[in-house]
């Protein structure tokens, strides 16, 4: 299931929230909580809730092992062991596939392609059970002693299935012990309500005018619509994600729950360091605290441990080369700040610094987009006006006219506007006007909530079309 | 130690992050007091959760509705329960899609949608681009005779025997790549023959009250178009052949600024006619209909040609065929009010609704009797009615035939041993009628439904001359072409045609009709056959059924054995075409 639904917004959501509040111990919330995380992970393909209470039980006991053992042979065993099999299992669903495809292109081999079925989530939740393990290992977390409650970290319905990637160390004690107030069930629905918006009326919207210029024939495409195709998907990849990861946020705070924030504006950056410090948070702190740091961070080999991680980053979104070539261009536009780049961009008025990132970060984007590596070429050459396309076409100029505010607004709404304007009401208002401000924000919600239901339910609208004559 | 600072440095950076949030809820906290704090989360709480509450409520409780007027469709139903449909996600993903189908005030929350969708932007030079709306299309089944034609019973389009499974497009699934994956929900199906139709789906542009499909069809299918009229031709010595391609509202309404947007319609008129034997004779309805653009030849707010604009037509037809055409005057004009089309549907484009358009329709003096052969019973007709005066609302333009329907029969009390048969989609059905005037039999015949073999039955009935009659976007989908090559000798597998009479006797029907209504059974299909020819069933959509076709031997044993039931191609059990999906 996802969140940006009707049935999860108007049914499996309010009966969670019924079955969570009525259970008055903890206990019994944790158990609704593990179960309606089950129904939300069953819902689209039923036989993977085995594969991740498989994975749970495995990491709890790989656990309990290594803090049993701690300093000796058995723990090393249990890490290596967790290490192998997860990343073992992660490798098998997804990335056999690829794997094999390339050897046989390669080696002029005929293998069989096996071709698994992509288990929901289990590049996140195979992350997070990871952290988990290497952290006990490390000493950094203590290991879990319930079963039940490491289940319940793992499948939490709110980030199983994109993220953010919690780390066990952040929500261990909230599993055990968790105040919950108005206030904070409050906060969390306002969120919630704000990632709906996101996904709803920005990113989807993005999504279906970005595949007019971007999936259309590539003869048919002026410059400009390439341009504006780029920009529309790089505007509906932030939304997307963000979006889920403010709805995943603001459910944990209504149950309770505080999660790391997983995006901070990464379009307002002004390098592609800085970029990767405010995109997908929670991954690239992953890569930094198990891959790079071990690999010896900075101060071993530093462009080497660049080349691995971002090697690992590209593949990490997908199996496929243009994934790959993704996270390359990335690590290769921050070694290039490490070593000079960063420090020409500082002296420079920050605008360039600006344009530089998002310059960089749309032509990733389409690096990103487009899986077939030679339709990507052809693309480029349209953006950078080598394959002899006219300038402008009426089609852009429609659809961006017809969209101009809209546009406007999801340009605005990626800096940080409505953090400064919280920030101000809560500094500057006094007690009575804030109350006031707080109210008109419900308002607002419910206004908002209304579009988005609009929105999803207007995706089922699906006139006959009548087009047989 | 370098690394260590580092990574407190960046360490402390990710905590400000959260630490800010939080010091942000905290002062917010601090400041209201615990009162005016309570008061207003409370209030934000109740009033949102009180929201999706109320819904969830009605979902429950609410009669779920089955069928959309607006969308001509059935709405998903709540699935059949089997393990393994839910071990395969397709039982829960059709929950989902009834959920979506039935949600409570569905009508209200997709006008909800289209308006603020109207609001995202400037309508620039009165112009606004709308990609098409829905992901799934389905081809429409003849239109349903109504039981009695009263005027109060339209003939809707009936219900789509197929119906499609997902209206609302799957949800996408939220694995690393969010984005990429929602661009798909919108994505039809890829179309088998590649990509000639991408370039069909190019949206609809609304313009001063007038929506119009934008135009972009394929080179290749119009010559395949052509090649498919020129078997006919050959294959039908003695019977001249005529070939109308009708023009849509785009070419003519478009502002010139925009034409760009919209291949031309003309050219490709003239390519085919370029393609075409030169015994077939070329219908100039683009020129006829370019000279009266400032008259009322097509609807603001449907895909369809007015009766005038038909009309044109007719004229540009009666120039290729010999006859000097009826003016206007003769006919007795009557109208339509308050019409809303399809393009409203589409588009749900408010401008559409200002301004509704009128059907006018022309009576004849000349008498006529007609009957009408519907799908499943080629052999046996009922007294038909050329115009459904009953017709209102969005069905409105089926006052013409009062629908799509196989065929229609006219025998006239002309006798001048000139007998028609018109090839034609819908908007054929405002020109055929005109026919009547010059003819002493006029047969219609709807390429997608019509189930006998063309070929012979031409033969058979000692048809003179022979019309196609496309609009330029069928003539270019492979869809319509690959109907009106099967038509030539597909061969009938339903119940085989009456011993008595061998072929239809139109007089003999019209003037006894209680021997055309008392034989249910010839309706009746026969299951069994269907089984045992697994390309008829649609198990293979990707590959739509090969047409027996030029089996000159099947042919043969069918004229000179024609009680046996042959191979059923009924046409609605053909998978709806990819490439219709994108296709006009």
């Amino acid at each position: 299931m996802v969140f940006a639904n009707l049935l999860f917004l108007y049914l499996f959501l309010p009966l969670n929230l019924v079955f969570y509040f009525l259970s008055r111990r903890l206990a019994w919330r944790n158990a609704v909580l593990i179960a309606f995380s089950f129904v939300f992970y069953a819902w689209g393909e039923p036989v993977w809730v085995a594969l991740l209470v498989a994975s749970a039980g495995f990491d709890y006991m790989n656990g309990r092992l290594i803090e049993a053992y701690r300093g000796r042979w058995p723990a090393r065993a249990a890490l290596v062991f967790s290490l192998v099999m997860n990343l073992g299992l992660l490798c098998t669903f997804k990335y056999s596939g690829f794997l094999v495809e390339n050897l046989n292109r390669l080696t002029g081999l005929a293998l069989p392609v096996p071709a698994f079925a992509l288990p929901i989530g289990i590049s996140f939740y195979t992350f997070q059970t990871l952290s988990y393990v290497v952290d006990v290992y490390r000493g950094d977390t203590q290991a879990q002693k319930n079963p039940a409650y490491y289940l319940l970290y793992l499948s939490m319905y709110h980030q199983l299935v994109a993220g953010p990637v919690v780390r066990y160390a952040d929500v261990a004690r909230e599993i055990t012990c968790r105040p919950q107030d108005a206030a904070g069930f409050s906060e969390g629905l306002t969120r919630l309500v704000f990632g709906l918006c996101k996904k709803v009326l920005v990113a989807n919207t993005a999504g279906s005018l970005a595949t007019q210029f971007l999936d259309g024939p590539l003869s048919q495409l002026s410059v400009a619509g390439a341009w504006f195709g780029a920009v529309l998907y790089t505007l509906q990849i932030y939304y997307d994600f963000s979006g889920y990861s403010d709805m995943a946020i603001g459910l944990g705070r209504m149950f309770g729950f505080h999660y790391r924030e997983n995006f901070n504006y990464p379009y307002i950056s002004r390098s592609a360091t800085e970029f990767w410090r405010r995109w997908h948070i929670s991954l690239s702190s992953f890569f930094r605290d198990y891959v790079y740091i071990p690999l010896g961070g900075n101060r071993r080999r530093p462009y080497r441990n660049l080349l691995v991680v971002w090697f690992l980053t590209g593949l990490w979104h997908g199996a496929s080369w243009n994934f790959i070539l993704w996270g390359l261009y990335w690590g290769a536009f921050i070694a290039l700040e490490r070593l000079f780049l960063r420090r020409v961009l500082d002296r420079l008025p920050r605008l360039v610094g600006h344009l530089y990132l998002l310059v960089l970060a749309v032509c990733g984007w389409m690096l990103f987009y487009f899986t077939d590596l030679g339709k990507l070429g052809g693309f480029l050459r349209v953006l950078f006006g080598a394959a002899g396309a006219p300038l402008w076409d009426s089609r852009t100029e429609l659809t961006l006219l017809n969209h101009l505010f809209w546009l406007v607004l999801a340009a605005v709404f990626c800096m940080p506007v409505v953090r400064r304007v919280k920030e101000f009401a809560a500094q500057r208002l006094s007690g009575g006007k804030l109350a006031i401000s707080l109210a008109a924000q419900t308002a607002l919600n419910l206004g908002l909530l209304a579009l988005c239901t609009a929105q999803l339910v207007g995706q089922s609208y699906n006139p006959f079309l009548y087009y047989r004559f | 130690m370098a690394q260590d600072r580092e990574m407190e440095k960046k360490d402390a950076r990710r905590d400000t992050l959260e630490q800010e949030r939080e010091r942000s809820y905290a002062l917010i906290r601090l400041k209201l007091g615990a009162g005016r704090l309570r008061l207003v989360n409370w209030l934000n709480i109740l009033a949102v959760l009180g929201a999706v509450g109320a819904l969830f409520v009605a979902g429950l409780l609410l009669e779920k509705p089955t069928q959309s007027a607006l969308e001509k469709r059935d709405l998903a139903q709540f699935p059949q329960f089997s393990p393994q449909a839910l071990w395969q996600g397709d039982y829960t993903r059709q929950i989902e899609t009834w959920f979506a189908d039935t949600f409570p005030f569905r009508d209200a929350f997709v006008g909800l949608a289209a308006s603020t969708e109207e609001l995202y932007g400037l309508r620039w030079d009165d112009l606004r681009i709308v990609a098409p709306a829905g992901g799934e299309q389905q081809l429409p089944a003849p239109s349903r005779a109504p039981e009695q034609p009263a005027p109060s019973q339209p003939a809707s389009p009936s219900q789509p025997e197929e119906q499609l499974t997902s209206s609302a497009p799957a949800p996408s699934q939220p694995e690393e790549q969010p984005a990429s994956s929602a661009p798909q929900a919108q994505q039809p199906p890829v179309p088998d023959d590649g990509g000639e139709l991408s370039s069909m789906n190019n949206g609809i542009v609304v313009y001063q009250g007038r929506a119009m499909s934008l135009y972009g069809g394929s080179y290749e299918s119009a010559a395949w178009y052509a090649s498919v009229l020129n078997t006919y031709q050959q294959e039908l010595e003695g019977v001249q052949v005529y070939n109308m391609l009708i023009p849509t509202a785009v070419e003519f309404y478009l502002p010139q600024r925009y034409r760009d947007l919209s291949q031309s319609e003309l050219e490709m008129i003239g390519y085919i006619y370029g393609q075409l034997d030169p015994a077939i004779k070329r219908v100039d309805a683009y020129g006829e209909i370019a000279q009266h653009t400032e008259e009322y030849l097509y609807f603001r707010t449907d895909h369809h040609w007015t009766g005038l604009g038909a009309y044109y037509a007719y004229r540009a037809f009666c120039q290729q065929a010999g006859f000097t055409p009826l003016e206007l005057g003769d006919f007795e004009t009557r109208r339509l009010d308050n019409f809303i089309g399809t393009m409203y549907a589409q588009t749900q484009d408010n401008t559409l609704l200002e301004n509704p358009d009128y059907v006018d329709y022309y009576l004849f003096g000349q008498p006529y009797t007609a009957q009408m052969f519907p799908a499943g019973s080629p052999y046996v007709g009922t007294p038909w009615n050329l115009w459904g005066e009953y017709a209102q609302g969005v069905n409105s333009y089926s006052v013409f035939l009062q629908g799509d329907f196989p065929l229609i029969q006219v025998q006239t009390s002309i006798e001048n041993g000139r007998k028609i048969l018109v090839v034609k989609e819908s908007f054929g059905n405002a020109f055929a009628p005109f026919l009547i005037n010059h003819y002493e039999e006029v047969y219609v015949v709807d390429q997608r439904y019509f189930q006998l073999g063309l070929v012979d039955f031409i033969r058979e009935h000692g048809i003179t001359e022979l019309c196609f009659a496309n609009n330029i976007y069928a003539a270019c989908t492979p869809y319509h072409i690959r109907c009106i090559d099967g038509l030539r000798h597909q061969v009938y597998q339903g119940a085989p045609p009456p011993a008595q009479p061998a072929e239809p006797q139109p007089q003999a029907a019209a003037s006894q009709p209680e021997a055309v209504t008392s034989q249910p059974e010839a309706v009746t299909s026969q299951p069994e056959a269907i089984a045992s020819q697994p390309e008829a069933t649609a198990s293979q959509p990707e590959k739509p059924p090969v047409l027996p076709a030029r089996q000159e031997g099947q042919t043969a044993e069918a004229e000179s054995q024609p009680q046996r039931p042959k191979i059923k191609l009924f046409r609605e059990n053909l998978p709806p075409p990819p490439e219709e999906l994108e296709g006009q």
